[in-house]
């Protein structure tokens, strides 16, 4: 009768032990280095704002039915930009450029710029994606072009980087988009 | 009870043995390991990790793994209407270029490369690599003149290494070697 009771009680345990193994190993969830995970969870922060939270690396247990994560992807797209019509001055003389460009991009890995772009890039396809980054880009390729004389854009390749880091990366960052290379394949001016 | 007690050994260690089996993990020459799931202590706290070499037991549920391909592509580039100069005018010139890339054994290229390229293709890679050296060999026929183009190819290995190699290292890929064919001036505006 004993014997029963004790077999009884280990079956149980057992029961208990596997059940919440399997519950925990349902639950957890894995973020891999290409991609960063958005908490469908919203934290409230010390500063009054309320955001999702992003693990990036590791992974996390995630209460069944808690209502998930969302993934976004971090690794690198190539976006190549012929533009053309592009306003700017030469020698001091309205003229317009021509261009074509090719800028490697992904969505920033650094934790402010990451929690802007769980906010906006969320839910996006890597078409989606690459759609807004390129219309971001032009937004800033054009700027640069009206703000700076053409002698100024590209003289050497010091100063090209220079300009892509000031005018495009830095406004590109804010939504959350980082530029990890820039090519200028042809330039043009009329 | 005591046959019972046995038995149960047995079968467990069994068990054990067959998990561990199917956890254990070897990693090729050819490629390398990135396991990720929680977070790890590699010189700093990240939440993954990366193997060349050897093998790992993966935790279970904790634990998942991805591999990283490291074997060489080749890169045959035909690039024509190369805006350059030619005796101070402007001229337009065609050239091959091949190359060997591939993705870095460097430990910190590999955390760069698991980042940025993993789950990508060797042709989604080759195509990045492609885009990025045709970009930098425009901009060089661009601001040289062809006929100190066609004449230092030793200055194109530099270029390439410090140009190339740098904006490819970023990502994680790495580029073995670099050869200009058929140089050709098609025309002088």
């Amino acid at each position: 009768m004993v014997s029963t009771s004790v077999l009884v009680a280990v079956v149980i345990e057992l029961v208990a032990v596997i059940g919440v193994l399997v519950i925990y190993a349902v639950g957890y969830t894995k973020v891999p280095p290409n991609m960063a995970m958005v908490l469908k969870k919203v934290r409230r922060y010390p500063d009054g704002t309320s955001r999702r939270m992003v693990v990036v690396g590791g992974g996390r247990f995630l209460i069944p039915g808690s209502g998930g994560c969302d993934f976004i992807d971090l690794s690198v797209h190539p976006v190549r930009l012929q533009m053309s019509g592009l306003k700017t001055t030469l020698g001091g003389n309205p003229a317009k450029a021509t261009i074509d460009m090719l800028f490697l991009v992904k969505v920033s890995s650094e934790k402010e710029a990451l929690q802007v772009a769980a906010e906006n890039l969320v839910g996006k396809t890597e078409e989606e994606f690459m759609g807004i980054a390129r219309e971001a880009l032009e937004a800033s390729l054009r700027r640069m072009f009206q703000e700076l004389p053409y002698e100024e854009i590209e003289p050497d390749r010091d100063t090209l980087a220079g300009n892509i880091q000031r005018m495009i990366c830095v406004p590109l960052r804010e939504m959350g988009i980082d530029v990890r290379d820039a090519r200028l394949f042809h330039i043009q001016v009329q | 009870m005591t046959v019972v007690v046995v038995l149960i050994v047995v079968i467990a260690m069994v068990a054990e043995m067959a998990v561990y089996a199917s956890r254990y993990k070897k990693v090729p020459p050819s490629k390398a390991m990135v396991v990720y799931g929680r977070k790890m202590h590699p010189g700093k706290k990240i939440g993954y990790t990366v193997i060349s070499g050897g093998g790992r037991f993966m935790l279970p549920i904790i634990e998942s793994f991805d591999y990283l391909d490291l074997r060489a592509m080749g890169l045959d580039l035909r690039l024509d209407d190369l805006h350059t100069t030619f005796k101070g005018a402007p001229a337009k010139a065609s050239c091959r270029v091949t190359a060997v890339v591939k993705v870095s054994s460097e430990r910190n290229a590999l955390y760069a490369a698991s980042e940025h390229l993993l789950g990508k293709s060797r042709e989604e890679m080759a195509h990045i690599a492609e885009l990025v050296t045709e970009g930098a060999i425009r901009e060089r026929f661009r601001h040289e003149p062809f006929e100190d183009l066609d004449r230092d190819f030793d200055m194109w290995a530099g270029y390439f290494q410090t140009t190339v190699a740098g904006s490819l290292l970023n990502i994680g890929l790495e580029p073995r070697c670099l050869n200009m064919h058929d140089t050709n001036l098609e025309g002088v505006a």
